[in-house]
């Protein structure tokens, strides 16, 4: 009987061990909007200030993309984007694209972004599975919201975007789409002209 | 004689749908966190463009008439008219949809919805006035519920058939499109002006810029960001149709404006 009883209370007590231990190691993953909030503050409150506002388009790109950098993964991205082709790919020709490709994302999201004057940003709660994580986010204008939601990877404990979602369009799988056919059409050669002259095209319009 | 015309087209229309129904339907909405929405998008089943040659000179045509025609007296519209004025008028036509959005509900098996969509419309005739003001919306927080006869299609598990840049119309499907048209119909059952094809044209004039000038600049930015704005749109369209509560479209009329891109969730 009183063996059962012994029993009993090490049963309990390793499942309580057990059933504390579980909530903690959840909540061991660190909060991916905790992660990407600062940055995404960082930037947007860049963007309205006025010395920002004066410099040249392409200084503003390239401070732009250092804060960006931080929380988003241009690798994964560039990876992503080109699917299968990327493995077909020279070291160099890798890492051209993704210098290039980095830039026509860039200048995507910072033109989205570029009117916010700093009426607010909602974050909702983060989806997290494994180790991906969707945060979603509305972003309010003056003449109304955007939905952009950011979709990121866990990686040595740091949550970092890799596909952006503008009103419901996930930018990567929408350029994945746009690549093929020009690879296929005009090789790699041709795709890197062609984004070289996006990235031109984008520098010059706006202010 | 009527009637037997009647009878006829009507074996005509679900002849087609028989056809149309050799080709599945496909996927639901995609869930970013899972790699098989990047693997295979849905662009290698789905997206079946054999037309695309005269797809892409639709588009360039739809893409002239939008910079030169309907952007323009949009923008003049939209100094003119001021925004709350747009947005009465855009509930308005929103809501005389919402008994075809009901049935449509109903035919897809969505039961609770399709009374949501019901008393939505029953409670923005009333107390909107007409459907000018949404209260449905904002004082008893039902949302919109999009439902269109091209999803209900979907729902039957009949295909896409191709996909189709429609003059005026802008991206579409067969399926899709047939879907529109027979929304339109079931419309004019009910809406006054729709026996005479020139008041109908002109309603679904003023009822396109009246929206455009609700987004204006949109179709531009998605331009100016595409490698290939053919593709890019064509793939926006079939990413903005997987986001729906079920398979298919939920893309209606107006379709000119990039599809639907305000779309609040």
């Amino acid at each position: 009987m009183r063996t059962l009883k012994y029993l009993f209370s090490v049963f309990i007590a390793a499942f309580l061990a057990l059933s504390l231990h579980s909530p903690a190691a959840a909540t061991a993953l660190p909060d991916p909007v905790e992660q990407i909030k600062p940055v995404i503050t960082e930037i947007t409150t860049m963007l309205t200030e006025e010395d920002y506002k004066q410099l040249p388009r392409e200084e503003q790109f390239d401070k732009f993309l250092t804060l960006a950098k931080k929380r988003f993964d241009f690798d994964e991205m560039s990876k992503r984007v080109l699917g299968p082709q990327w493995n077909s790919l020279s070291a160099e020709q890798r890492e051209l694209f993704n210098e290039r490709f980095a830039h026509l994302l860039g200048y995507t999201y910072m033109d989205k972004i570029d009117t916010y004057a700093g009426e607010g940003i909602q974050y909702e709660t983060p989806r997290i599975r494994g180790e991906r994580a969707e945060v979603r986010t509305t972003i309010q204008f003056k003449e109304g919201s955007v939905p952009i939601f950011y979709i990121m990877q866990l990686k040595n404990s740091e949550w970092m975007a890799y596909d952006l979602v503008v009103e419901n369009i996930s930018l990567v799988r929408n350029y994945m789409e746009q690549l093929r056919s020009i690879l296929q059409r005009n090789g790699f050669d041709g795709l890197i002209k062609q984004i070289n002259d996006k990235i031109s095209q984008l520098q010059a319009t706006k202010k | 004689m009527l009637s037997k015309l009647r009878a006829q087209s009507v074996l005509s229309w679900l002849l087609y749908l028989v056809v149309l129904a050799a080709v599945p339907a496909h996927a639901a909405a995609p869930d970013y966190l899972d790699d098989a929405s990047y693997d295979t998008p849905e662009n290698y089943e789905s997206i079946y463009d054999p037309l695309e040659p005269f797809n892409r000179v639709m588009f360039t045509f739809n893409d002239r008439l939008y910079l030169w025609v309907i952007d323009p007296v949009a923008t003049g519209y939209s100094k003119v008219v001021p925004t709350d004025f747009r947005t009465i008028i855009s509930n308005f036509f929103y809501n005389l949809g919402e008994p075809v959005r009901s049935v449509n509900c109903l035919l897809q098996g969505r039961v609770a919805d399709s009374g949501l969509v019901l008393s939505r419309f029953l409670i923005n005739s009333t107390a909107g006035v007409f459907g000018l003001a949404d209260p449905a919306g904002n004082e008893f927080k039902m949302k919109r519920i999009p439902a269109s006869l091209g999803q209900t299609f979907a729902a039957w598990g009949i295909g896409d058939g191709v996909y189709l840049v429609v003059p005026v119309l802008g991206p579409s499907t067969l399926r899709d499109l047939t879907g529109s048209i027979g929304d339109g119909v079931a419309r004019g059952f009910y809406t006054p002006w729709s026996d005479d094809f020139s008041t109908t044209s002109a309603i679904y004039g003023s009822q396109t810029i009246n929206e455009v000038s609700l987004h204006l600049g949109q179709y531009q930015e998605m331009k100016s960001i595409s490698l290939d704005p053919y593709v890019a749109f064509r793939n926006g369209y079939f990413q903005l149709r997987q986001k729906g509560p079920r398979t298919g479209n939920t893309a209606e009329f107006p379709a000119i404006t990039p599809p639907d891109i305000n779309y609040q969730q």
